[in-house]
């Protein structure tokens, strides 16, 4: 059975988010949601066990990976289903989700946004190392950091994607 | 509304009137860009790459300052 050729969107019809729109919400979720959770899990312990005998290197393990993983997995998922859509309303997913110098520029436009970000949040390991404190507060640090960036990131592509920029 | 975030104007949904109803879809197959970029540079939420310009005014057969315009005010 032939299938007929996708066509192109009319005017009236609504636009769809690209894929790279739609990472950056995947992105800006699952961050907030395992980074949410690891410091619940390991602050919880916290007020229980002593500071040098609370387990955290394996919350710590578990929330990073569960977090690319889910963003790479998510990401997919939801770009399947926004192709799905356009095939069967005819539409060809390869033209309207695909990345283009919009996506580019959006994405050079938050990264010079949030290099503060890492950089100047990422300078209190430092000052955490120099105090001496217990390496939980060190590790939990940097994965904080390292998660505002992210969310930073994803929350800086959306408004751009939603209100617009000036490069 | 929020404000217009870039001060360039442009006349493309006008021009694409003129041009034989050209659809966003239409324009966006021509510059290799998706449809959800024209509208962005129709609305004034996205400056066009100069580069891009210069496409989008060919594809109109027009000088570019006849597409684009920059609008006055202060300029720092």
């Amino acid at each position: 059975m032939n299938t007929p050729e996708p066509r192109l969107a009319r005017d009236d019809e609504p636009t769809v988010m690209g894929m790279d729109e739609r990472s950056a919400w995947v992105q800006l979720f699952v961050f907030a949601i395992t980074t949410g959770v690891y410091l619940f899990v390991v602050l919880s312990r916290v007020r229980v066990t002593p500071v040098e005998e609370v387990e955290w290197v394996a919350p710590l393990l578990w929330a990073i990976g569960i977090s690319i993983v889910t963003v790479i997995v998510g990401s997919i998922i939801s770009g399947v289903g926004g192709a799905m859509g356009l095939a069967m309303r005819g539409r060809d997913p390869d033209v309207e989700l695909k990345s283009d110098s919009r996506d580019k520029d959006i994405a050079r436009h938050a990264r010079l946004r949030t290099y503060w970000v890492g950089s100047v949040l990422g300078a209190g390991t430092l000052v955490l190392a120099m105090l001496d404190v217990d390496t939980l507060w060190i590790g939990t640090y940097v994965f904080a950091v390292s998660s505002a960036g992210a969310i930073t990131d994803a929350a800086v592509r959306i408004r751009a994607y939603r209100r617009g920029f000036v490069s | 509304m929020s404000p217009k975030p870039t001060r360039v104007a442009n006349r493309i949904r006008a021009l694409r009137a003129e041009r034989d109803d050209l659809t966003q879809a239409e324009l966006a197959e021509r510059l290799g860009v998706t449809r959800q970029t024209v509208i962005a540079i129709e609305q004034g939420r996205y400056s066009p790459s100069l580069e891009m310009a210069f496409q989008i005014a060919r594809i109109f057969e027009l000088p570019l300052d006849d597409v684009f315009q920059y609008g006055e005010g202060d300029d720092n």
